[in-house]
């Protein structure tokens, strides 16, 4: 009962202090309208995974790897695949405005990650969570130099994209690639 | 702006949007309950469809030995048995894979579940492949079996052929899509893999 407890107290604490990497990853993985079953299926993960929870990495790298790989695996109760709809890397780009406000770059990062391959989306997802190449290898199981190159891949992609550049990076994967 | 810049930004709204409340946590509990209600109920849907493969057998070669006269039916209801012990072993075997520890790194959680998933396939496509010969087998019998030579023990044995039969086709037809499913899990994981490894 003890143990009940403790593990209880635990998964409160772990929710309270990474609700929203949590939210962030199902953000990225989820149409709206599923980002609630996803963020479901994460916790019971977490909560299934919490005994077992050996405290040799980081709190914040376990979540990420329960989240991540859940949400990368996550399919609808009915066995449909969940994902995002959107256009291929190698579309146009759409129509933005200069973006000035905070919360339509937040926009424009949103869009990118949503253009990029379930991995890509991850590994950059990541970088923006300003994680240590070296905690994105642990999450991941790439080495670290593969993390950097594939980091360095995608940011000259959406700099391409983004910040003035045309020629898209053909070495970045899209979901659709 | 450049990349920093957007980079900072992000990293900014989730500070301002985390706010870490007991009403969230309760709220992650809540969450919490519902998902893990579903998948107790999922579980169980899947231990009674295992349950019944197994309680059906049963019946069928009951069936075979005590209620059907002689002729094709009696021989048709044990292969009913068979393929339906079959699904069941197939089943219960399968139901083993489900778990996963989701706390390894991306590249070893995937790996293992393309390992698992790759099993799996192999073991649906075999319970599908004995499922189609049980059920060509029976056709054949309907067609060319043993008759009684008696009316009414006729007529029953012809309607027992072709209920078993019917039964065999919609298993084949629920295997065909468990099988596509299977193949497209299999299918999604190699290429998640792959791009793991570009």
């Amino acid at each position: 009962m003890a143990g009940r407890d403790a593990t209880e107290r635990f998964f409160d604490e772990i929710v309270a202090a990474n609700q929203h990497r949590i939210r962030a990853i199902a953000r990225t993985y989820a149409p709206p309208n599923e980002r609630q079953d996803l963020c479901q299926e994460i916790l019971l993960q977490m909560w299934k995974g919490c005994r077992g929870f050996r405290r040799e990495s980081a709190t914040s790298t376990w979540v990420y790897r329960v989240a991540l790989n859940t949400a990368i695996t996550y399919r609808r109760k009915n066995g449909r695949r969940v994902d995002l709809r959107c256009a291929s890397l190698d579309g146009p780009l759409p129509e933005l405005e200069a973006p000035s406000e905070p919360a339509a770059q937040v926009q424009i990062l949103e869009e990118f990650l949503h253009l990029l391959g379930k991995i890509d989306r991850a590994i950059f997802l990541l970088y923006l969570e300003d994680l240590r190449y070296r905690d994105i290898s642990n999450i991941t199981g790439l080495t670290e130099s593969h993390v950097g190159v594939r980091i360095n891949r995608l940011k000259t992609a959406f700099r391409e994209r983004y910040c003035g550049g045309t020629v898209w990076n053909s070495k970045v994967t899209s979901r659709f690639g | 702006m450049e990349f920093e810049g957007y980079k900072s930004i992000w990293l900014n709204e989730e500070k301002r949007t985390s706010s870490p409340s007991p009403a969230s946590v309760n709220s992650a509990r809540l969450q919490l309950l519902r998902s893990s209600a579903y998948r107790d109920w999922e579980r169980t849907r899947e231990k009674s469809r295992i349950f019944f493969s197994f309680l059906f057998a049963l019946s069928a070669a009951g069936a075979a030995f005590a209620a059907l006269p002689s002729g094709t039916g009696p021989i048709a209801a044990l292969l009913l048995a068979a393929a339906l012990f079959i699904q069941g072993v197939t089943g219960s075997i399968g139901a083993f894979l489900v778990s996963r520890e989701s706390d390894r790194s991306i590249q070893d959680y995937l790996g293992r579940a393309h390992r698992h998933a790759t099993f799996r396939f192999r073991l649906e496509r075999l319970s599908q492949a004995s499922l189609l010969v049980v059920t060509a087998v029976v056709l054949g019998l309907v067609i060319a079996g043993p008759r009684p030579l008696e009316s009414p023990t006729l007529e029953m044995d012809r309607a027992a052929s072709m209920l078993i039969l019917t039964a065999l086709l919609v298993m084949a037809w629920l295997k065909a899509r468990s099988v596509a499913l299977s193949r497209q899990i299999r299918q999604e994981l190699e290429g998640y893999l792959e791009e793991l490894e570009r």
